[in-house]
């Protein structure tokens, strides 16, 4: 990691536990879902909180921290911001609720000296690279399985267990296809990851 | 039971394919099916290849975001009779993307004669030195000699090391280009050509001297500039020619007949 991102990931850290916010705000920071995911472009393993948007847990967002080890890819951290909706809820008795197919879109952030935000002015003329490596832009689509937590169990303050599957793609995958329709199939673009996520 | 067979066997074929849809990082270096030292694996296919006194391979460039174009590519290179190799000549990939690298792989295994890959600028992207490492060569700069004459293929993507003066490395191309006996003619190839602006401006005279003081170079061949051209910027007698991008459809093929060079250009 580069010390600028290792900076600016401690202050970010920082203000999120010493900031001087009232009663409500603090209630609004304390994330209400932890997740575990393997695989989908943010990590081996990725470990998160989250978020519910609009108050109707249908919308989340999801700040994650994944890593690659050595012997799976080359060792790398990757930070990732997931926005999702689930529009699409079918209740399954008593059991839980499955959300099928759940549009969200995502950031990932690659530190490291070999990835780029902006490119060296020194080094490269004026839009030499369009894009930067060390950033990406992802689109998802995920099922999620939603599994009420039995009553016995809910003092330990989870509400909700779930399970989901994730597909993604990011921008210079897509890129890569639209240039090429004729021979690049579209599904070769989409990469799979799977979690798990509880509900406080 | 007949069904429950059935559901058995649909899982598991959802599962076992879901497996190579899962991608860990788009800036992994390697996964799974990676395929390793294709270069080395393919040398030991070029030289074991009988054939007669000519040389005849294909210089092809910039396969980057190019993959509509190689299935047509790969056809028309089958096509032509006599083709001992294929060389690819840096920018493999636009990203520096493991599945990109993986992408023109698929392609490229599918030509009937072996082919070696040389480092381009773009594959310097993110991880793709790394990539490139894997799966081609964990040396930037390599050679062989096949029939006689000698292949110095060799980085010179200087703006990538901010013109550090190591690149292209000048040391190693001395000791490749020191006359040898037995050895009647040179080949150089890299990705940029001494005439770009990305090339290192410092090191432009003492390439050339290397190049024209061992006497025997037929020519320098390069990619990166998206058309064919030729060049005489040392001496009459040692072009420097760039392939076309395979992107504008076209390749070079190159000939060694009798100790006499020549090359010509393919559309397709």
């Amino acid at each position: 990691m580069t010390s600028n991102s290792r900076k600016g990931y401690i202050l970010l850290f920082a203000i999120l536990c010493f900031a001087k916010v009232n009663a409500n705000a603090q209630k609004f920071l304390i994330p209400r879902t932890a997740m575990i995911q393997r695989a989908g472009s943010i990590g081996y393993n990725a470990f998160g909180v989250g978020y519910n948007l609009f108050g109707n847990k249908r919308g989340s967002l999801d700040l994650a921290w994944g890593y690659v080890p050595e012997s799976k890819g080359g060792r790398q951290d990757i930070f990732a911001a997931k926005f999702a909706y689930r529009p699409l809820k079918i209740k399954l008795n008593d059991f839980g609720m499955l959300y099928v197919a759940n549009p969200g879109v995502f950031v990932t952030h690659h530190p490291g000296g070999k990835f780029h935000t902006t490119l060296n002015k020194d080094q490269y003329p004026a839009g030499y690279y369009w894009w930067s490596s060390a950033v990406r832009f992802h689109i998802s689509a995920s099922t999620e399985l939603r599994i009420n937590t039995p009553k016995s169990l809910v003092r330990t303050g989870v509400e909700q267990m779930a399970v989901y599957s994730e597909f993604n793609t990011n921008e210079l995958y897509a890129v890569s296809w639209f240039k090429n329709r004729d021979h690049l199939p579209f599904r070769d673009i989409f990469k799979l990851g799977f979690g798990v996520k509880a509900y406080f | 039971m007949k069904l429950n067979l059935l559901v058995l066997s649909a899982v598991a074929v959802i599962f076992s394919s879901s497996c190579r849809k899962l991608e860990y990082s788009p800036n992994q270096k390697f996964d799974k099916n990676t395929p390793r030292n294709i270069n080395a694996e393919n040398l030991k296919r070029i030289q074991s290849t009988p054939g007669d006194d000519t040389i005849r391979f294909v210089l092809s460039g910039d396969s980057q975001a190019a993959y509509d174009d190689l299935k047509p590519f790969v056809n028309k290179v089958n096509a032509t009779p006599g083709i001992d190799f294929v060389i690819l000549n840096g920018d493999i990939s636009d990203f520096g993307l493991l599945q990109e690298f993986k992408w023109i792989e698929s392609y490229y295994s599918k030509l009937n004669a072996p082919y070696l890959a040389v480092i381009g600028n773009h594959d310097h992207s993110a991880n793709g030195v790394y990539v490139y490492q894997t799966m081609y060569s964990e040396q930037l700069d390599f050679s062989f000699v096949y029939k006689g004459v000698k292949f110095v293929c060799h980085n010179t993507n200087s703006r990538e090391y901010k013109f550090n003066g190591t690149v292209p490395d000048l040391n190693f191309l001395k000791t490749q280009f020191q006359p040898e006996a037995g050895i009647k003619g040179y080949f150089a190839i890299a990705h940029v050509p001494p005439t770009s602006g990305d090339f290192d401006e410092k090191l432009f005279t003492d390439y050339g001297k290397i190049l024209t003081d061992n006497g025997k170079v037929y020519a320098v061949l390069n990619a990166h500039i998206d058309k064919e051209t030729i060049q005489f910027p040392y001496s009459p007698n040692l072009p420097i020619i760039t392939t076309n991008t395979l992107y504008n459809r076209h390749f070079l093929v190159v000939e060694v007949v009798n100790n006499n060079f020549k090359f010509y250009d393919v559309e397709f």
